[in-house]
């Protein structure tokens, strides 16, 4: 079918607008570290203290080499994604518990709020007390901070599901757990990957504030270890590394969201 | 013949904080194979609920429902799944019942092609109109094999063109298998388009007030064709009259 001129014009101002969006946010980038790195050179900020782009790499570079920076990303990188992958089975697995006994959900309810409202990072000491000054401690203190909201949002997704739907399914003769497997459960899918989404995020709040209590590895380690010596490029290079961190987690939790919840959009 | 849906006597109370509401007032229905039987009421009157009873989902306080047969349930709207495609979800009953083999899949596929869904059976639900989404449905109920089946106002959701020609559709899918079929609407002429029997419900709670007998000349005429006829607006009135005069 030929597009007439007026579809091909309005194709061609949606890519346009995308490239200025693109733009723009890469501008917005380069401008950053361009003044940043200006200010530090013109000795408008003091670089000791709030370091400069090219003392960063500087830093990256001479830590690259060391081997040293690479360990660090991977002990953080593994303990968030324990942290948040056992946070969200172990969330979904008591969501499901909560939504098949209703009167257990009554009865926990007014808990799970309080919880959820709780900072749980201010129970990191005591857990760090009771499991040691080890990785399991910031695992599990990860693990605390994304359990509660899993429970809260999956647990909606799943009471969300039309009534009849399920009356569908019953119609059929279907069993609770059919009705879980077959209607619930993938009618709640977008809200279980929207749960992982806000999880990722708290895993690392959790393992970040983990390690900066264990202080033994991690990029966590690396910024308090970097404050206290007053080397302030390897705090905002840790940082750096920390956000280029994040965002490779939320590529792969999109990427698994169009494969999984695409019919959802 | 002994009939194929039978209740007797049905009373249903519903209980809630702010007391008991009884929805259904000792209502006998006896319905015989092959019938097209439409339940018509004003609204809240309890005609879903009189499906649920026949579909085994609640019980009655009191009475005896007698079903003869497995029940297809279809609802107001196709609760097709959004992350099935369409040959899926007019699987999914055989999946739950178990019931999923070359037989049944060859009949799925068969029923798809012959009411015009063949190709659309890789397409996902959001693709298809709400009038071949709800022959889906349909379908999706008709693989299972059911005896009888239940509308509960399958066709409240469309907007009024394609409700007419979904329930000539759907009429006509029905009148072809012979399916005994049970409708609960609050459209008085689509119940007469379609029916042999229109079952008129007092207020809550419920009980038959009249049940007409629906005869045109002639053999199977469609919806649309039954609506031109001349006894429909006499139907029509005696029926909008009875419920007018209860309300």
């Amino acid at each position: 079918m030929d597009k007439s001129a007026a579809h091909t014009n309005f194709l061609k101002n949606l890519r346009r607008r995308r490239w200025a969006i693109l733009t723009c946010q890469a501008l917005i980038l380069a401008g950053f570290f361009g003044i940043w790195e200006l200010a530090a050179s013109f000795g408008w900020i003091e670089a000791f203290i709030f370091s400069s782009p090219s003392r960063m790499y500087r830093m990256f570079i001479s830590m690259m080499e060391r081997g040293e920076l690479l360990r660090h990303v991977w002990v953080t990188a593994g303990q968030v994604l324990a942290g948040f992958v056992l946070g969200t089975l172990l969330g979904v697995a008591i969501a499901i518990l909560l939504w098949a006994n209703d009167f257990t959900r009554r009865v926990l309810n007014p808990y799970l709020v309080v919880f959820n409202a709780l900072p749980k990072t201010a129970l990191a000491p005591i857990i760090i007390v009771w499991m040691g000054n080890n990785p399991r401690a910031i695992i599990a203190t990860a693990l605390l901070i994304s359990v509660v909201v899993t429970i809260l949002n999956v647990l909606t997704g799943f009471l969300q599901v039309e009534e009849d739907k399920t009356r569908l399914a019953e119609s059929f003769g279907a069993s609770k757990a059919q009705i879980l497997a077959k209607v619930v459960f993938p009618a709640s899918v977008p809200d279980i990957i929207n749960a992982i989404k806000i999880n990722i995020g708290l895993s690392f709040v959790g393992v970040i504030v983990g390690e900066f209590l264990v202080a033994q590895a991690g990029l966590g380690f690396l910024i308090v270890y970097g404050s206290q010596i007053f080397r302030m490029d390897m705090v905002m290079l840790s940082i750096l590394v920390l956000c280029s961190l994040a965002a490779v987690f939320y590529a792969v939790i999109t990427i698994i969201e169009k494969r999984f919840a695409g019919w959802a959009e | 013949m002994k009939p194929i849906v039978e209740l007797q006597d049905i009373y249903m109370n519903y209980h809630s904080k702010d007391g008991e509401v009884c929805a259904v007032g000792g209502v006998s229905l006896p319905v015989s194979a092959g019938e097209f039987v439409s339940i018509v009421g004003p609204s809240g009157c309890g005609k879903s609920t009189i499906l649920s009873l026949i579909a085994g989902l609640i019980s009655p306080v009191s009475g005896s429902v007698s079903v003869d047969g497995r029940v297809g349930y279809m609802f107001q709207r196709d609760q097709l799944f959004p992350w099935r495609t369409i040959l899926n979800n007019v699987l999914f009953g055989l999946e739950i019942q178990k019931n999923k083999n070359a037989d049944t899949v060859a009949y799925a596929h068969h029923m798809l092609e012959k009411y015009g869904l063949g190709d659309f059976r890789n397409h996902r639900p959001r693709e298809l109109s709400g009038g071949m989404r709800q022959r889906a449905a349909l379908i999706r109920t008709l693989a299972t094999r059911p005896k009888i089946l239940l509308l509960d106002e399958p066709f409240s959701a469309l907007d009024y063109q394609t409700r007419l020609a979904v329930s000539d559709d759907i009429g006509g899918i029905i009148a072809a298998e012979g399916i005994t079929t049970i409708l609960v609407t609050h459209d008085i002429s689509e119940a007469i388009a379609l029916s042999d029997r229109v079952v008129v419900l007092t207020k809550r709670p419920a009980t038959v007030r009249n049940i007409h007998k629906i005869q045109f000349d002639g053999d199977y005429q469609s919806p649309t064709a039954r609506r031109k006829l001349p006894q429909f607006p006499e139907y029509f009135n005696k029926i909008w009259k009875e419920m007018k005069d209860d309300g």
